[in-house]
């Protein structure tokens, strides 16, 4: 009996396309393709007619159409010294099944993310397998991130543990919020002053109870008159960066 | 600066960022020295501009990103649609994929999203269970055993449709289309550290859906 190959090895082996035998980019159809996107706009369109592209990039390219810039939907992160690891629960138990997720000396709940959705982890009951639950994250005895499937934000004190400290974990909740609401701000208008966003950006900030944040900006010019913003979360700074007024 | 950087559309990478303001304004540019969002001590990339340095790439990377597409649609139209739907995102974000350190990879990841995207969309007429088609059956008659060979060949591609689908795209990126683990952190948004472990659980899953299929065969039959 013929010894059976590695499944993985059976897949490399039979690739379906031969990459030669396909058309060209000089294809007629390939140039014709080039020519039509070539000659869109840039800017994503005001309609989603296009079901074909997923939401979150016509969210993103929202953004950068209002803003041309990218920095405004970038988090700039700087990893954190402690924890080792990230301790990812199956439950809202300290008794449930947990899987442990090397940070990389960087705290992030997304590390939980891929372990839900590459299926590691499953609980019916608070997500189809393969979906991703809403995550809670908390500071375990030993000062490492917990994350639990839960909307719950009292879940850390349920379950006696400490709320993360915003300024230990460079990415979270808080932050991913504050982001959230720059973007939402700065996509609603197609040209902010600066001097506006900077006095904006300070309420924003108030309204979300961040008062140890503050916001740096540069002066505004006649080429460079709309505002645009970075997140520096190591040193809770809203940076406002002039560009030109988006064509 | 080397910051660890998380965008909002879920890539991650690793760049260099300084901020100047000699100019009076504000720039972002990454370690190779390119701009960063557009801004730029002098103009914004012209139109003209952004169309050449798209079409470089889309010569290079066409031909790519359509054996892609069609390793995994059940038709050549539908290659073609998912083709045309990500090199416009390409084209919209064209800083990000002129800024990727792994364009090509960058752009393996906007066409899963694509394909992903679109299958949701069809959902309703397409069987859940169904989540990979192919147009062309590999099998070359003259190599071997052609019996034998297709029989593997179903019990591997059945086995892949009960893997969660970042595990079928792990194993398929890395197995056709040959993507390094750089290149798969780059295209899945995985952090780098995790993708040999990762890709390693995948083809683990993989072997034991084939045994179970050969088992329930093979009780079946017995």
């Amino acid at each position: 009996m013929r010894r059976r190959r590695d499944a993985f090895d059976v897949l490399k082996a039979n690739n379906p396309v031969d990459e030669a035998s396909l058309p060209t980019a000089e294809s007629q159809k390939a140039r014709a393709l080039l020519a039509e996107i070539t000659a869109t706009s840039r800017e994503m369109p005001t309609s989603t007619s296009r079901p074909i592209v997923a939401r979150r990039h016509l969210v993103i390219a929202v953004a950068a159409m209002a803003t041309t810039l990218i920095a405004a939907t970038w988090l700039i992160l700087r990893p954190v010294a402690d924890p080792i690891s990230v301790a990812c629960y199956q439950a809202t138990s300290l008794d449930s099944a947990v899987v442990a997720v090397a940070s990389g000396g960087t705290l992030d709940t997304d590390l939980c993310t891929l372990v839900w959705e590459e299926g590691t982890l499953v609980n019916p009951a608070v997500a189809p397998e393969g979906e991703v639950p809403p995550l809670v994250g908390c500071v375990s005895e030993s000062g490492s991130l917990a994350v639990f499937p839960s909307d719950d934000r009292s879940l850390c004190g349920q379950l006696g543990l400490a709320e993360p400290d915003p300024a230990s974990i460079p990415a979270g909740d808080v932050v991913r919020d504050l982001n959230d609401k720059l973007v939402a701000y700065f996509v609603s208008h197609e040209c902010v002053p600066v001097d506006d966003a900077k006095r904006d950006v300070t309420q924003i900030l108030a309204d979300s109870g961040l008062s140890d944040w503050h916001v740096q900006s540069l002066p505004g010019t006649p080429d460079r008159p709309c505002a645009s913003f970075a997140l520096a979360v190591d040193t809770k700074t809203i940076e406002l960066i002039p560009i030109p007024r988006p064509r | 600066m080397w910051l660890r950087v998380w965008r909002r559309d879920g890539t991650i990478g690793s760049r260099r960022f300084t901020f100047s303001n000699s100019s009076g304004g504000g720039v972002f540019q990454d370690s190779g020295g390119a701009v960063v969002s557009g801004t730029e001590t002098g103009s914004p990339i012209s139109r003209e501009q952004a169309a050449l340095r798209f079409g470089e790439l889309y010569r290079d990377h066409y031909p790519k990103v359509l054996g892609y597409a069609r390793r995994r649609t059940a038709t050549p139209d539908d290659a073609d649609e998912i083709v045309s739907a990500t090199f416009l995102v390409a084209w919209r974000r064209l800083d990000d994929y002129l800024g990727a350190d792994v364009p090509l990879a960058w752009l393996y990841g906007v066409t899963y999203r694509t394909l992903l995207s679109h299958r949701r969309s069809r959902a309703k007429s397409v069987q859940l269970s169904e989540r990979i088609t192919f147009a062309h059956s590999p099998i070359d008659d003259r190599t071997e055993p052609a019996a034998e060979a297709r029989e593997e060949l179903a019990v591997v591609m059945a086995a892949l449709t009960r893997l969660p689908r970042l595990d079928q795209e792990l194993l398929l990126l890395a197995g056709w289309e040959e993507q390094t683990h750089s290149e798969l952190a780059a295209a899945l948004d995985i952090p780098r550290q995790l993708v040999r472990a990762r890709l390693y659980r995948a083809r683990q899953r993989l072997q034991r859906a084939c045994d179970q299929i050969r088992n329930t065969s093979e009780t079946g039959h017995g």
